[in-house]
């Protein structure tokens, strides 16, 4: 509701207004005066200001440049910025950290393996050892079963010089030594062998 | 004085910065720049804003200078924004009226654009933005005695170009 105000009143405001006297609250009233409906055709070109002077208070900036401000100020950028970066050295230390734990339990992982192949190969080789110890043991013995009949013709040549030896000198001293030496050799000859013959001689017969 | 502070003490002002720059310097674009340009300066200045008791005056004062700085430079254009008014709030006139009226409302943005700027300024901060002398006083520069002189002239010069468009109106019809 617009305060009764009398001509007078608005035409003496007006005067004051003129010479820059008024107070804020009394430019409101002229303002709300004029703006409020007709005024007399000598007021008119106070009403054209008034009016003008309240359009001029509903320009506003336009919109866009909010934006532009926000960005030209932006601080949550450098925010964002500084966020991006701590997270992706969190993630890059972490990264390194569990490449470092893989590559350790790599490592000692095939520490293990190696140790355990050593030891293997330590078995095997003993193992391959004792089967050569083995082998050797055999030959040995085979060797030895082997080099019997070996002392046997050794023994035989011993006897062959021994008897050749003894009938040399007892050719000499008695002509019945040769028969002497057949004894002497039938003697030494195992018994298998006459065995032997023995049963050649029976089955021959 | 953190971003949350300069927000919130300096962004709901930023239609009256804009209103001033577009005062002064009668161009859309180059006032958006200004009003960008005020809060760029503003803000490199934050550490020694705490100590401003009044922001929106020392807002106000920087966009004056920034304006004044860009009419001294050449690369300022002049040009009149005629498609920003809005039409009149009057319902009780007539659509032949409106027109009129419309005109009127150039006229008198053309003929404020003709003063002087300090009574542009003045009359600016004082009629559109209701600010108080002591305000005008320190955003201007100039005494209170000066701004009263000043907003007189102002004030007498638009009415007495209006009552002689108003007299030939009257003598055509």
């Amino acid at each position: 509701m617009n305060k009764p105000y009398t001509k007078e009143y608005i035409l003496e405001l007006l005067d004051k207004y003129n010479e820059a006297e008024t107070s804020l609250q009394e430019e409101h009233i002229l303002q709300e005066y004029f703006l409020s409906g007709s005024v007399d055709k000598d007021l008119l070109p106070y009403k054209s200001i008034f009016t003008f002077l309240k359009n001029e208070q509903k320009i506003t900036a336009p919109e866009v440049k909010k934006e532009g401000m926000v960005t030209v100020t932006s601080k949550p950028k450098n925010r964002v910025r500084r966020l991006i970066i701590i997270s992706s050295s969190i993630a890059a230390s972490l990264l390194l950290g569990i490449g470092l734990t893989i590559k350790l339990i790599d490592y000692q992982e095939r520490q293990e393996r190696e140790a355990l192949a050593a030891q293997l190969k330590q078995k095997e080789m003993m193992a391959s050892f004792g089967a050569f110890a083995e082998a050797i043991s055999l030959v040995a013995t085979n060797l030895d079963k082997g080099l019997q009949p070996m002392n046997s013709v050794n023994a035989l040549n011993i006897i062959e010089k021994d008897t050749t030896n003894q009938l040399e000198s007892q050719e000499e001293e008695n002509p019945n030594a040769l028969i002497t030496a057949l004894e002497l050799l039938a003697k030494y000859l195992p018994a298998e062998q006459n065995d032997n013959d023995t049963t050649n001689n029976s089955s021959n017969n | 004085m953190t971003i949350d502070e300069y927000t919130n003490k300096l962004w709901p002002i930023r239609d009256r910065i804009f209103r001033l720059a577009r005062r002064l310097l009668v161009n859309e674009e180059d006032a958006q720049d200004i009003v960008q340009d005020t809060y760029l300066k503003l803000w490199s200045a934050k550490t020694r804003l705490d100590e401003v008791s009044n922001m929106e005056a020392m807002a106000m004062t920087v966009t004056r200078n920034l304006c004044l700085d860009r009419l001294k430079s050449h690369n300022h254009k002049y040009t009149v924004y005629e498609n920003s008014f809005p039409d009149s709030t009057s319902t009780t006139t007539t659509a032949d009226n409106q027109i009129h009226l419309k005109d009127l409302q150039k006229n008198l943005s053309h003929l404020i654009s003709q003063l002087p700027e300090q009574q542009r300024t003045v009359m600016h901060l004082r009629d559109v933005e209701g600010m108080e002398f002591d305000q005008i006083s320190y955003i201007s520069g100039q005494s209170i005695n000066a701004i009263r002189a000043n907003l007189s002239r102002a004030r007498k010069k638009v009415r007495e170009t209006l009552e002689k468009i108003y007299e030939h109106e009257q003598a055509l019809y």
